[in-house]
């Protein structure tokens, strides 16, 4: 087991090495340059069908790769979502974040776990992840804190999960 | 088959006939109690005086600890109780409890008759005005003595011991701000007035350091202690340089304090060890509470409040094995027990019904008090690590902390 999923962390590691902002803009860069010595063909414009980003799993589940670092009441199964906060709540505009794999596309995601706040706690769903999860003395990534504090009424009710930017990898940075 | 057929009838008709003498019974026990005549021989009961309300001893007994009920279901109703967790009689166990609302935080004095309570409202519910509130109670009497209503924005989190903290002689009370700015009010207990708010920018909570500091663990993986004059106003900063990685080796913000010497646990079982007790904290050393082939099976602590001290010294840890990024505050399956001047471990402790979090009473001869899977508290006696009691159904909801009493 062990070793399947050093073997999976490899590959996703590589991929995310490969996917970073910097070598993005450099492929966006290389590719329009690219396309302009090329013809557009009719032909060939009919035959790439669009691909779009993909995630897999249940949102309403612990598990939903979203929720790896959280600690709270999945928004979801609140009457929100896991980006949208239920009806008649606030979201907080101050949280903590994560850093999640999508195992669809092999990326590292930071996501924002805002708090919806103003009515009391939603009671279902509580979900404790707590990968890369820090102590309060590192605030941005700690959810132990009632991050309501930034939102009018400081009472919790649920957390979302919201996909803020892609996570590049500390090496390919230098 | 017809044997037992028939056998299975003659019980039937024995149950019936047990049943119906016992309500039978009943109903004579109550004419009896309804049918006695009045006794003129005795006096009467004395009349009794209303309005009465029962006050606490000025110290009290080495096993009452006061549970953090956090109601994190709700977060209103958040409550103190104080219970006897020695006591086997359920109806003498609770001795008095304090409102707490908004996941308030906690600390009571030993020198003064009192306990502070740092909480927030909003003025209707859960909308309206936010109020922050230092609540002062008399310890005897559970009844509010004074409230200071507070002008920044207090910590908010999960209970912790450390959201506040006293001098040694209990002249000052420091609380932890989040905004998330970070700041520490000071409160001069003396005057019951607020003498300084001072900034600790990316430092956090609060450690008694000496006789008039208090020191913050900051997010470079460093300490932040900050001085006082006599007056409860800044003195001076001091940074000490970072002693651990708070993404790669970070450390619980939950230390043991023994003698003014504090013990922080990493994740992954390393203790930084500081000294607390002259002005400016400083780092001293780190040792290892796991062994190389428990490394191997990566035991680690984990919790919630994971770890207390006795006053003797000894260092009660809540691990678990099969750690990972993520397990840090599951709780664990063990309780490890160390003296940490000799950096031994005395005993392992097995615990079944899981520990979430742990506090340990006073006196020689304490007891262990877990906060187990189910959210009720399991007392052990830690020499022998048989578990006592379980306790529940004394307003428990989440109790997430246990504090000892004075």
């Amino acid at each position: 087991m062990n070793f399947i999923d050093k073997f999976f962390e490899k590959k996703a590691r590589n991929v995310a090495q490969l996917s970073n902002r910097r070598g993005f803009i450099k492929g966006i860069a290389a590719s329009l340059v690219g396309a302009s010595t090329i013809p557009l063909l009719p032909v060939a414009r009919a035959a790439d069908a669009p691909v779009l980003p993909q995630e897999a799993g249940d949102p309403s589940s612990c598990d939903y790769w979203r929720y790896c670092a959280i600690d709270g009441f999945l928004c979801d199964c609140c009457g929100g979502s896991y980006n949208t906060c239920p009806p008649g709540t606030e979201m907080s505009p101050i949280t903590w974040i994560g850093t999640c794999r999508n195992p669809i596309d092999g990326r590292n995601y930071v996501i924002s776990y805002n708090d919806c706040c103003g009515k009391t706690q939603c009671g279902t769903c509580l979900c404790q992840r707590d990968e890369g999860d820090r102590p309060l003395y590192r605030s941005d990534k700690s959810n132990d804190v009632n991050w309501c504090l930034g939102a009018t009424s400081s009472v919790y009710h649920c957390s979302t999960a919201i996909v803020v930017g892609i996570a590049f990898d500390e090496s390919s940075s230098k | 088959m017809k044997v037992y057929t028939h056998f299975k009838k003659i019980f039937l008709v024995c149950c019936l006939f047990f049943s119906m003498t016992v309500f039978m019974a009943a109903q004579a026990n109550q004419k009896t109690v309804d049918d006695v005549a009045p006794r003129t021989d005795l006096p009467p009961l004395p009349i009794e005086k209303t309005g009465n309300v029962s006050v606490l001893p000025s110290e009290f007994p080495e096993t009452w600890m006061f549970v953090d009920e956090s109601s994190f279901m709700s977060m209103f109703g958040g409550k103190m109780i104080l219970l006897d967790v020695a006591e086997s009689k359920h109806a003498d166990r609770i001795k008095g409890t304090a409102d707490k609302n908004l996941l308030g935080n906690f600390i009571q004095a030993k020198i003064r008759p009192e306990f502070y309570i740092m909480e927030s409202f909003h003025s209707r519910g859960a909308r309206g005005p936010k109020t922050d509130v230092l609540t002062i109670y008399n310890k005897t009497t559970m009844a509010t003595s004074k409230e200071i209503i507070w002008p920044d924005t207090r910590l908010q989190s999960l209970p912790r011991r450390h959201a506040m903290a006293l001098t040694p002689d209990e002249k000052f009370l420091f609380v932890a701000n989040f905004s998330p700015a970070a700041s520490i009010t000071v409160v001069d207990l003396d005057t019951k007035e607020i003498t300084a708010t001072i900034g600790t920018p990316g430092c956090v909570l609060t450690f008694a350091t000496g006789n008039r500091s208090v020191s913050s663990l900051c997010s470079n993986g460093g300490m932040l202690t900050t001085v006082l004059n006599e007056s409860g106003k800044l003195k001076s900063q001091h940074r000490i340089k970072a002693f651990f990685d708070t993404d790669k080796t970070p450390i619980f913000e939950r230390p043991v304090i023994i003698n003014e010497i504090a013990y922080f646990p990493s994740f992954t079982g390393e203790v930084h060890v500081f000294d607390f007790s002259g002005e400016v904290a400083k780092y001293l050393e780190h040792w290892s509470l796991v062994s190389e082939d428990e490394k191997k099976k990566n035991w680690r602590p984990g919790g919630l409040v994971l770890n207390d001290t006795d006053e003797q010294g000894i260092m009660y840890q809540i691990m678990h094995p099969d750690g990972y990024d993520g397990s840090q505050t599951h709780g664990g399956s063990q309780v490890w027990l160390f003296d940490m001047q000799t950096k031994q471990r005395l005993k392992v402790i097995d615990i079944p019904s899981w520990a979430v979090s742990i506090g340990v009473t006073r006196g020689e001869k304490p007891l262990m008090v877990i906060t187990n899977g189910e959210l009720q508290l399991d007392v052990y006696n830690p020499r022998t690590g048989k578990l006592i009691q379980t306790i529940s159904d004394f307003g428990n909801h989440t109790p997430l902390l246990v504090h000892k009493a004075y």
